[in-house]
């Protein structure tokens, strides 16, 4: 068996002695935003049916409600908002800049994903070779070593280990699908049927697409590393991994309940560092919108040759928001760093003593020559 | 007898020798007992490192790691009683089950609220129905008493309604992380107990 408590020290010691790892955290932490421990992010409501005050939905009054909306739409674009002095073609340029924003985001989005994966590669990398050979590795080598094709192999482990939920949202959405149908189509004792056995399928799937992605959330860890320090490719990795994982279970589990824990303790910390953080944040905020000012303003002046009233602000806050965001928030961005190069050196480290393992079994034991 | 060939013979031993070279210490071998006996040491020098079990390299790292192994351990105690030690790994385990469960519950209880909210399950029969919608009593019954009214009422109820619905899943989710936080520790507490009772007994 592995010693947790071992493992958890020695990740400690490199998180604050390699500073290097700080910077692919800090991408991590931006990208993923902390990439583990996550809880559920539900609004912790409970069903409660309204005492029978809701509009009943039936396909016409949704066709109703669609046309009116419609109407309301193009009266909004041909007349804009008067009272803000905003002309309708105002409003329709205002919509393809939302538009180009979208597009914007959607380019960052790809280019955080490929940051992402590489940093994972990187820190997996400059861990187990700083276990190797005591040397650490700069940024730039880090980034050097991180782009490669198993950063590419780790987006692939990463979207089979994520199916399950994809296929859960499916389910979700054709339950849903079926129920207002026959909500609104079946009779009252048919649509009762259904949403009774919609609640229970969805109920049950929830649950069992939950405790499956908890068990290839630990195990992705074990695919990522062999991917990432052996070289296999990603049906390798997910053999290789799966099998390594079964083989230690006793080790693998101790780990993972440990990281649980540590999770726990790991969140209730970040509640009261985020608190006493705030004042920082202030200064942090005025310092992001010093820098970010410039940028803001030109956008504006930019903004402002076809758009009028208060719309070239809204829109040049719209595009400088992810520049502003990062640098007010950063304290918070480098907690979600610490905790991101902490996880995965502890993972690395777990996945290099298990490695070690067969080869620490004592010999066996030589029998003494007859005399 | 031509001149003695001992510094060939190693290379005659490994067979590195070809040519001239070769047949001249071939020619010298057959005539002198002198060479024959050497190269036939070198046989059983030979012989005998075979028969020695080369040691393998191994990296620091793996040395600490098999002395340590190797180190007086306390025996493991074969635990008397498996099932309190099985009941004793479960725990964790099951609180984890717990939490996902009652997670579930509270997803399947928003999509539930959001659906009847839409409208959707408003043709439904009445027995879908928990309760009535109101559950601001406290406020109410301060509302009656005159100590609120007005836009202070209304932020006291909304307060009400947020905590009667927030608090149930919270309380869980915050009992389920002492729970597990306390196995930690007993956990943390045992190994320590194991490892210092490893050291007094070294």
């Amino acid at each position: 068996m592995i010693d947790p408590v071992k493992i958890l020290k020695r990740a400690w010691y490199i998180l604050w002695s390699y500073r290097a790892l700080w910077v692919f955290g800090l991408i991590l932490a931006l990208a993923a935003g902390g990439s583990s421990g996550q809880g559920s992010n539900n609004s912790g409501s409970r069903y409660e049916q309204n005492s029978g005050d809701n509009v009943h939905v039936t396909p016409q009054s949704m066709q109703q409600a669609w046309h009116e909306f419609q109407r309301e739409w193009d009266k909004l674009f041909v007349q804009g908002i008067p009272e803000a002095s905003i002309s309708g073609p105002e409003l329709s340029t205002f919509l393809w800049v939302i538009g180009a924003f979208v597009l914007v985001m959607f380019i960052v989005g790809i280019v955080m994903a490929v940051a992402r994966y590489v940093s994972e590669t990187a820190v997996i990398r400059m861990v187990d070779e700083y276990e190797t050979t005591g040397e650490k590795m700069s940024v730039r080598l880090g980034f050097r070593i991180g782009w490669s094709s198993t950063a590419w192999r780790l987006f692939l482990i990463n979207l089979i280990v994520n199916l399950p939920i994809i296929t859960l949202l499916l389910v979700l959405l054709i339950a849903g699908v079926m129920v207002f149908f026959s909500v609104i189509n079946g009779s009252a004792n048919f649509a009762a049927f259904s949403v009774v056995s919609a609640i229970v399928l969805g109920f049950i799937t929830i649950f069992v697409v939950a405790v499956l992605s908890i068990l290839l959330r630990l195990l992705r860890n074990f695919f990522w590393r062999v991917a990432a320090l052996e070289g296999a490719g990603v049906r390798e990795s997910l053999q290789r991994g799966f099998a390594m994982a079964l083989e230690n279970w006793k080790s693998v589990g101790l780990m993972w309940l440990v990281m649980i824990g540590l999770g726990i303790v790991w969140t209730v910390a970040a509640i009261i560092l985020i608190v006493v953080s705030i004042p920082v944040v202030m200064v942090t905020m005025v310092l992001a919108a010093l820098v970010a000012a410039v940028p803001y303003l030109m956008l504006v002046g930019l903004f402002s040759t076809f758009l009028g009233s208060f719309l070239p602000w809204i829109a040049a806050g719209l595009f400088i928001a992810p520049l502003f965001f990062p640098l007010a928030f950063a304290p918070w961005v480098l907690l979600g760093s610490w905790q991101s190069v902490y996880t995965s050196s502890v993972w690395t480290l777990t996945y290099r003593e298990i490695k070690a393992l067969p080869a620490l079994t004592p010999p066996p034991q030589v029998e003494p020559a007859a005399s | 007898m031509s001149k003695h060939v001992s510094e060939w013979l190693n290379a005659y031993y490994d067979g590195e020798l070809h040519g001239h070279r070769l047949q001249a210490v071939e020619e010298h071998l057959a005539e002198c007992e002198s060479c024959q006996a050497e190269l036939e040491s070198l046989h059983g020098l030979s012989d005998l490192l075979h028969e020695v079990r080369t040691p393998e390299l191994v990296s620091p790292e793996r040395f600490v790691s098999n002395v340590n192994l190797r180190l007086p351990h306390k025996q493991t105690v074969a635990s008397q009683n498996k099932v309190l030690e099985f009941g004793w790994w479960m725990i964790p385990v099951g609180l984890l089950a717990v939490w996902v469960f009652v997670n579930t519950a509270f997803i399947v209880s928003n999509i539930l609220t959001t659906a009847s909210s839409l409208g959707v399950l408003s043709g439904m029969s009445d027995w879908l129905a928990t309760g009535p919608a109101s559950n601001v009593y406290l406020s109410t019954t301060v509302g009656q008493m005159g100590v609120l009214d007005g836009n202070g009422l209304s932020l006291a109820e909304t307060l009400e309604t947020f905590t009667r619905m927030s608090l149930p899943q919270v309380s869980l989710q915050i009992s389920i992380a002492v729970l597990y936080l306390s196995w930690l520790a007993v956990w943390w507490a045992r190994r320590m107990r194991r490892e210092h009772g490893q050291l007094f007994e070294g």
